[in-house]
């Protein structure tokens, strides 16, 4: 648990990360291509969740790279007072082009999903590709996932041709108690419709459950779902004083 | 806890969809018999799949009189039941594409979870009335039926090539002169679709072999 203090309010935040090698990754020998990151840089609270393209050779290296390009172009970002998402999402694809070299972008091909949560409660996504981001406080509730007419697997990614646009982006302050979860769609394709915003109040309890156990637990759980591939969840919650 | 009611437990589906001109024409020939053993061979090949990555789903659309029929709605290939298709009428292809375009675009046939699918057209002559083409550009410019991988294959001498090419583009389509080379092209079809359900990326796209060279699958008995 963390408490993060602005001139006017004290936000205390908690949440956990989860990645798991997928079903057909395990039987194949070959690494999880997902890559996530959740921690906090310059006093914000920051979710990467990057799920390498399995169509390319060199995904997992891309998805490394992504986590560790948006990380620095958070750094750089949250040091002006909220920018243009706009700028996140370019220095995002500049960093991420830079950290692949010499391999060629389009072996590395992988999507990209960033959270950054302010201390004065605003909150940033950026998306690109099939990660799904479920948000929930008093005023805000939404689900940010893929358009409804794509298929599995079937994604804008870095490292594949696409224009800015389809980056998505949200800019909002947090009102009240909030909750929220990023994942790949290894879980995201599995879930129920509907559903999304009950797993996000299940996820809470799991706060306070000990890493070791809660990564086998939920292991255990979501190994129940009909897909096969890599999973990785990060989930968050926060509340003012 | 349970996330079991949150999780849907069954595997992806990997949709396979037929359009199978059934019109009159394809009694010449032995035509329509050599589609329904390709065809037959296809499901058993599906049927055999585990169906641990992905489930391969099928329907069939039969365009034979002068509405497009569906005689097997989108399901499991291990649960269709297949009888002979006849053939008799016309090629109603404007309906056919018409009803393709509705399954690709139901989310209860086909979910956002399910892989990429596989269209397959076949005919052996053109089409018998005028709206098939203001049915393909719709269907066509659909974003759900522009991502699916489309193969075509021209039935005899008579084929519309230029329709089955418009479909398909010109590197999905082959043709086929007799029975051997339509089984072989339906092999190709399972081969690369049960392919596709044991990959670890499902959503390659894959390219005809010519029908005409010696390539193996006729060894794959």
């Amino acid at each position: 648990m963390v408490s993060m203090t602005s001139s006017e309010i004290t936000l205390t935040v908690q949440g956990f990360s989860f990645t798991h090698t997928g079903k057909r990754h395990r039987q194949q020998g070959q690494p999880s291509q997902d890559r996530v990151y959740f921690g906090r840089i310059r006093g914000a609270s920051v979710l990467v969740v990057c799920d390498g393209m399995g169509s390319r050779p060199l995904a997992g290296k891309g998805a490394e790279a992504a986590v560790r390009a948006a990380k620095q172009a958070v750094r750089q970002w949250v040091s002006i007072h909220h920018p243009p998402v706009g700028h996140l999402v370019r220095l995002i694809e500049l960093l991420w082009r830079l950290q692949v070299l010499p391999l060629k972008a389009e072996d590395c091909a992988t999507t990209c999903c960033v959270v950054v949560l302010q201390d004065d409660m605003h909150v940033t996504v950026a998306s690109l590709g099939d990660a799904t981001v479920v948000y929930h406080d008093t005023q805000e509730r939404f689900v940010l996932t893929r358009p409804p007419e794509d298929y599995a697997n079937h994604t804008h990614a870095l490292g594949v041709a696409h224009h800015m646009d389809c980056w998505h982006t949200r800019s909002f302050q947090a009102a009240g108690p909030f909750s929220l979860m990023v994942m790949t769609d290894g879980i995201a394709d599995d879930i129920k419709p509907g559903s999304h915003f009950d797993l996000l109040e299940d996820l809470s309890p799991w706060c306070q459950v000990s890493p070791q156990k809660r990564w086998h637990q939920l292991k255990g759980l979501l190994a129940s779902s009909g897909g096969s591939d890599d999973q990785s969840l990060i989930y968050l919650e926060g509340r003012m004083a | 806890m349970d996330f079991n009611r949150f999780l849907i437990q069954k595997p992806r589906p990997l949709p396979v969809i037929i359009i199978a001109d059934t019109s009159g024409s394809m009694t010449e020939s032995g035509k329509i018999a050599a589609l329904n053993t390709a065809l037959r061979d296809m499901l058993h090949a599906f049927r055999e799949e585990s169906g641990q990555h992905a489930e391969i789903h099928v329907a069939i659309i039969s365009m034979g009189g002068p509405k497009a029929s569906l005689p097997w709605l989108l399901q499991p290939a291990h649960e269709l039941q297949y009888t002979d298709l006849t053939a008799a009428g016309h090629t109603p292809m404007g309906s056919a594409f018409r009803m393709l375009q509705r399954i690709l675009e139901d989310p209860d046939l086909i979910p956002g979870r399910a892989y990429r699918p596989t269209l397959v057209l076949v005919s052996d002559g053109h089409p018998s009335y005028e709206d098939w083409e203001e049915s393909l550009n719709h269907l066509l410019d659909s974003p759900r039926a522009s991502k699916a991988s489309r193969f075509a294959l021209a039935v005899g001498e008579d084929a519309d090539l230029d329709v089955l090419t418009r479909f398909a583009g010109a590197e999905q389509v082959r043709a086929a002169q007799d029975a051997r080379q339509i089984r072989k092209f339906f092999r190709f079809v399972t081969m690369s679709v049960t392919a596709r359900s044991r990959s670890a990326t499902p959503n390659q796209s894959v390219t005809l072999p010519d029908l005409g060279e010696d390539d193996g699958f006729d060894d794959l008995e």
